[in-house]
């Protein structure tokens, strides 16, 4: 069996190590690795990379948009046409580049020269910052440095365990390990969420946080002030204090609100200032995601015009332009609204591997070289880099990434300072101080290297104090309903589309549903698997009902993933300003098994 | 009294043999392809082998069934429609594998090549490849216990040669003769194996038996399964903490479950691709209406239990499903790996059925 390369999965933020293996590109599969701080283990994703090579949604050409229809076209042709209509969005504030958490840090430094030199007014951010921006900003402006976690490898180091969510086997499987590790050798879990959870289940503790009262627990458990905190948080903070090496589990998309970031970084400032050891593990949603905001997003202020946020990006009429980079829109947004937003946009343009939502509505479509076509870094949210291998020449007509911004700015007469992969690692260890310790040499000799501290004091960043509207309890017979990350949400991924074992397990969670407990069902007389009616003062949605373990009597979950049906029932998202993260507040249901009902409950 | 034909090699010269096995043929061994990674895979040079590795990634079965191959290709724009069998594996030796792994290949030769219906796609791989088993000396990692499914830590046959270290040798024994005729390369290598050399090498045995079996009591977690007599309570438990990776079945040299797949290269043309599949994924037991008979991790933990442990498994092939290679420890998520299911379904015995931790009798207490 031939050994393609060595990489990093191409799926989360945990960033297991993995070889490719196999004859061709068809019989390409992943295998774990220990490797790159990997834990020889891989969660289903994982497992199922190889089939990323092989995916009938792989973009073979490019595509450009004429009288309303898309076809194919000449690379010459579809680059010329993309520099011309970028050239006509000079103007401040017409042009937004939005990026995926799953470029590399050459790929995203390259992007941001290419920005900075040929786009100068263009807005850039990532498209990740919707859900975990948020807590970026919040744990930054908190630590006063970029927030850097620990290993994963550092769990079952200590001696008392806080989650900030229950649902960590569902969303970052690898994490989860370490964590069932450390409570198999006797260290105590606790669980802080709205919902127990799988992890509730094994867990020593669960306390209840209702939404929006996160940042007034981590203040309780920080000793700030107890006001308005669950009375169980005074027996969390004793043991707490105990500790002599407490660690927090920290998932980012599930802190929506800056402020209970920033409470949470003050949390982890005095656990630090006390116990000296406390570890702070941040979980991502993608491979990258600090890489990208290290070297390629714009420090607010910094530019000639004020920055806006991916949210704003979103809201058709802010700009004239929008160029996507490996990011799907229809993962965050109803298929309505991104039409309405392509239809009043001049120009949208995707530079992605796959076939997608937004690729569908593009004006050019650029095929780029993805996961095991490229070689390059990734900066995980624990400090380290990780150099990915090249296991294959790109297939069909994809073009590494940085090729395709070489010959972007040729026709804005840009001359990059570096020819290929090397001379570019090269200038981003010059341009980035953090990342000016790691030369190609010392890439090729090990495959994990720390990048250098990030201190951002002198970028002061001023967090809106506005959280998100309370919403009235519900009466009797109503539900609660709430908007979560879910760990299906890979179903909707173009990447897990296709054919294969990945796109078979996925195929049942791309039709909406909602959770609800085991309780709730047999006391209506429902049943899982059936479609029930729900509806909230934003509409009525017909969803499919599952339950597992961990679910909360009263409650039923949206998984986030379900756009449409998210706008449907709870609405457009809270904004929190500046960094543009989306919050949906609870909301009251009712649930009904008939449409009639339904309306008569309206 | 042992009647096989057996050698005796010094240990320095074994870089010396796989050179001289080199010239003449291709071979796949163990390669470190990190510091703490050995793969198989083809090596030119001797000096490419790990001799001292643990164990491998995955399986070197995955030489003969791997985790994905193309049946055929297809080309569906001609008329009538073109299939094409991919180009014969040429000759190659495997090398270097270890016991619980060769016993694996004994199975999976029952699997896909006996009954009504062989594997072609196997049955070539197989015929093309000669086995040269690296028996154990001391255990290869410590996940390992071999001895308590009758897979390790030396085999008593399933090899064409069988190459065992005891100190400064190496015991030489042909198992076939393909292996026989491997050996004619190095003829002038070996001398013969006296009766100490191999009084050393069932000494050094017996005592990697008393290592190796302290993982779990099979026979009797195999009663227990097959009776019906674990209570649901301990699927529920185990079922609880899988997070459904499939990774115990993907690295399990005895896992046979795969699917089969279509993949386009052109708009009608591609291949048919054989896929590793997985019993614990949700996907694989749903039937074509609709309809899933195992819709809990719980209800497909205990199906993947009764296959490695089911009497009826044990009747039809005369092993249990597992041979003890310990991969599944190494990749599991949630630790619900062999080892933890013996002592789950200990742990759950009703009080007076409760069986014993490790290979000795039931406790009847």
């Amino acid at each position: 069996m031939q050994v393609r390369a060595a990489t990093v999965c191409p799926f989360c933020g945990c960033q297991c190590g993995m070889y490719l293996v196999g004859e061709d590109r068809l019989t390409a599969a992943a295998v774990p690795a220990q490797r790159a701080g990997g834990a020889g283990r891989l969660c289903l994703r994982g497992w199922q990379a190889g089939a990323l090579l092989h995916s009938s949604r792989l973009l073979d050409c490019p595509l450009i948009r004429s009288d309303g229809a898309v076809s194919p076209t000449e690379w010459d042709e579809a680059l010329t046409a993309l520099a011309e209509s970028l050239a006509q969005m000079s103007e401040p504030g017409a042009l937004g580049v939005l990026l995926a958490g799953s470029l590399t840090d050459e790929e995203a430094f390259a992007l941001k020269q290419l920005t900075e030199q040929a786009l100068a007014n263009a807005h850039v951010d990532g498209l990740f910052s919707l859900h975990e921006g948020a807590a970026l900003l919040g744990l930054r402006d908190a630590l006063g440095e970029v927030p850097q976690g620990e290993r994963l490898s550092q769990i079952p180091d200590c001696d008392l365990l806080i989650s900030f969510t229950g649902d960590l086997p569902d969303l970052y499987p690898q994490a989860a390990a370490y964590v069932l590790e450390a409570v198999d050798q006797g260290v105590p879990l606790i669980v802080l969420d709205n919902i127990p959870g799988t992890l509730g289940e094994l867990a020593e503790e669960v306390v209840m946080i209702e939404p929006g009262d996160l940042a007034t627990a981590s203040r309780a458990l920080a000793g700030e002030s107890r006001e308005g905190a669950p009375e169980a948080l005074a027996a969390v903070r004793e043991k707490l204090q105990a500790s002599e090496c407490p660690g927090l589990l920290i998932p980012l998309a599930q802190i929506c609100s800056p402020q209970a970031a920033v409470a949470i970084g003050h949390l982890v400032a005095s656990l630090r200032s006390a116990a000296g050891k406390a570890h702070m593990f941040l979980l991502q949603g993608e491979p990258n995601i600090t890489g990208v905001s290290d070297v390629a997003l714009r420090p607010a202020g910094a530019g000639e015009v004020q920055p806006v946020s991916a949210a704003e990006m979103l809201v058709p009429g802010k700009l004239r332009g929008l160029v996507v980079v490996g990011a799907d829109l229809g993962t965050v947004m109803p298929q309505g609204l991104l039409e309405e937003l392509a239809g009043s946009l001049d120009l949208l343009a995707v530079i992605d591997s796959y076939r997608t939502a937004t690729t569908d509505l593009a004006d050019v479509v650029l095929p780029m070289a993805g996961f095991g076509e490229r070689a390059g870094t990734v900066t995980g949210c624990d400090g380290l880099l990780r150099w990915t291998e090249q296991a294959f020449e790109p297939g069909g007509q994809r073009r590494p990434l940085i090729d395709i911004i070489m010959e972007l700015g040729r026709r804005f007469d840009v001359s990059p300072k570096w020819q290929d992969l090397q001379e570019l690692q090269g200038e981003l260890s010059r341009e980035i101080p953090a990342y000016g310790q790691i030369d190609w040499d010392s890439l090729q000799r090990e495959d994990i290297w720390p990048r250098g501290t990030y201190p951002v004091s002198d970028v002061p960043r001023s967090l809106s104090t506005e959280t998100a509207p309370a919403t009235s309890p519900p009466q009797e017979g109503q539900f609660v309903l709430l908007v979560r990350p879910d760990g299906q949400g890979w179903a909707l991924d173009a990447r897990t589309q296709g054919r294969g074992i990945l796109a078979r397990e996925y195929r049942q969670s791309r039709e909406p549903y909602v959770w609800i407990s085991a309780e709730d069902l047999q006391e209506n007389e429902w049943r899982a698997g059936t479609s029930l009616w729900v509806t909230t003062e934003h509409g009525t949605q017909n969803l499919r009902t599952r339950s597992r373990e961990g679910l909360r009597p009263g409650w039923v979950i949206l998984p986030r993933q379900f756009a449409e049906q998210v706008r449907n029932l709870a609405g457009p998202p809270h904004v929190h300003e500046p960094v543009g993260g989306w919050e949906w507040p609870p909301t009251v249901a009712t649930i009904s098994s008939t449409p009639r009902e339904a309306k008569a409950d309206e | 009294m042992n009647d096989k034909e057996t050698y005796s090699l010094k240990r320095e010269l074994l870089p010396t043999l796989a050179d001289r096995l080199l010239a003449r043929h291709s071979l796949v061994a163990p390669v470190a392809v990190s510091p703490s990674d050995v793969l198989f895979a083809p090596v030119d040079r001797a000096d490419q082998i790990a001799w001292d590795y643990g164990n491998s990634v995955i399986s070197p079965v995955a030489e003969l069934f791997p985790p994905a191959e193309a049946l055929f290709e297809f080309d569906l724009s001609s008329r009538p429609p073109q299939l094409h069998a991919p180009s014969p594996p040429s000759p190659t030796v495997l090398f270097g594998i270890r016991p619980c792994d060769a016993t694996a290949l004994r199975y999976l030769d029952e699997f896909f090549l006996q009954g009504d219906f062989v594997d072609s796609a196997y049955a070539r791989r197989r015929e093309a490849t000669t086995l040269v088993v690296w028996a154990c000396e001391q255990p290869a990692s410590e996940r390992c216990f071999c001895s308590c499914c009758e897979a390790g830590p030396v085999l008593e046959a399933g090899y064409d040669v069988q190459l065992t270290p005891v100190g400064d040798r190496v015991l030489v024994e042909v198992g076939s003769p393909k292996g026989a005729q491997l050996l004619d390369a190095v003829k002038d290598l070996l001398e013969p194996a006296d009766e100490l050399l191999m009084a050393r090498r069932d000494e050094q045995t017996e005592q990697l038996h008393q290592e190796l079996s302290a993982v779990g009591n099979i026979p009797a977690a195999m009663r227990a399964v097959s009776g019906g007599s674990v209570p649901a309570e301990c699927w529920s438990r185990l079922g609880l903490r899988c997070m459904e990776c499939g990774g115990c079945s993907l690295v399990c040299p005895k896992c046979t479950c795969f699917d089969v797949i279509d993949l386009y290269t052109g708009a009608e043309q591609g291949a048919r691709i054989r896929v590793w599949d997985s019993c614990r994924l949700w996907g694989y037991s749903q039937e074509a209406s609709g309809h899933n008979p195992r819709p809990a991790q719980a209800d497909r933990t205990q199906r993947y239990a009764y296959h490695k442990l089911g009497h009826d498994y044990f009747q039809q092939y005369d092993a249990p499903g597992c041979v003890g290679c310990g991969r599944c420890l190494s990749v599991c998520l949630g630790a619900v790996d062999m080892e933890a299911m013996l002592a789950t379904i200990r742990e759950a015995m009703p009080s007076g059925r409760r069986i014993s931790a490790a290979g000795g009798a039931d406790q009847t207490d």
